[in-house]
């Protein structure tokens, strides 16, 4: 398969799986963007040792949590440059979070408010989690991407669940 | 009952659609790839040249401040033994 084919085929679960990492349109875009050059850059390199579709799952979740924490490092370095020169725009320039297309309008308050509390969690539960309510994936699935033990990925589902549901009661809680 | 609202409080996400990635991202990558691929000197080229670098200097610092020594302990034993260091005749 040619890089082009492969682009045309796995171009929607890319996309796709990177807006649920970060819930917005511009930055999907750009980790795609990153997922296909590192794709182009590393095809010779891939060994068959697991299908194509889990190579590229892999390849997309490392991106998108790497993109965040780059995200985050550079808001924090963003507002200390603001506490120190009144001119700096960076914060000011700072691009809407939640703008999910996939998202239906009546769903919308809903899902962003349940999507905040999961970008709180620890990275692997994050993903667990997004792979099993999202993506659809089964716990084998998601044990072959992320390199775990069926069990291990079952545990990760639960905690996540566990975590998010103590986030929205407190959410609930502090609204009351 | 516990799990039933476990289940229901993730619900909204079952109702993500999928959505198609924008046609003119193709076109970026490929100059992404077009840039990587023209770009002579790449960060890892930087990092290599700074710890060759770093490596030599490092070498030749050891260098010098081994002979430096040794030239030290050769003075130290001509002047316990009460020897002239040089080879001048005439004091």
């Amino acid at each position: 398969m040619n890089f082009e084919e492969l682009y045309h085929t796995h171009k929607t679960l890319v996309f796709n799986l990177s807006l649920q990492y970060v819930q917005n349109i511009e930055d999907a875009e750009e980790i795609t963007q990153d997922v296909f050059v590192s794709i182009h850059q590393s095809l010779h390199q891939f060994n068959n040792n697991s299908s194509v579709k889990t190579w590229i799952y892999r390849i997309t979740i490392n991106k998108s949590l790497d993109f965040i924490k780059a995200k985050q490092r550079k808001k924090r370095f963003s507002y200390l440059t603001s506490l120190f020169f009144e001119d700096s725009n960076d914060l000011k320039h700072d691009s809407p979070t939640f703008n999910h297309p996939g998202v239906q309008l009546e769903q919308k308050e809903a899902t962003e408010t349940i999507f905040k509390h999961i970008n709180e969690l620890v990275d692997n539960q994050k993903t667990a989690l997004i792979l099993s309510k999202i993506e659809g994936k089964t716990h084998a699935e998601i044990a072959e991407i992320m390199g775990l033990s069926y069990k291990a990925v079952e545990s990760l589902v639960q905690r996540a669940k566990s975590n998010l549901s103590k986030k929205l009661n407190t959410n609930e809680g502090n609204k009351k | 009952m516990k799990t039933e609202e476990n289940i229901d409080f993730l619900k909204p996400l079952e109702h993500i659609n999928k959505v198609d990635a924008p046609e003119f991202l193709f076109t970026r990558i490929q100059q992404r790839i077009a840039n990587v691929y023209t770009s002579k000197f790449t960060p890892r080229a930087a990092w290599s040249m700074g710890i060759a670098f770093v490596l030599i200097l490092s070498i030749n610092i050891g260098i010098v401040l081994k002979n430096t020594k040794q030239k030290n302990t050769k003075t130290n034993i001509a002047e316990t033994m009460n020897l002239v260091p040089t080879n001048n005749l005439y004091r």
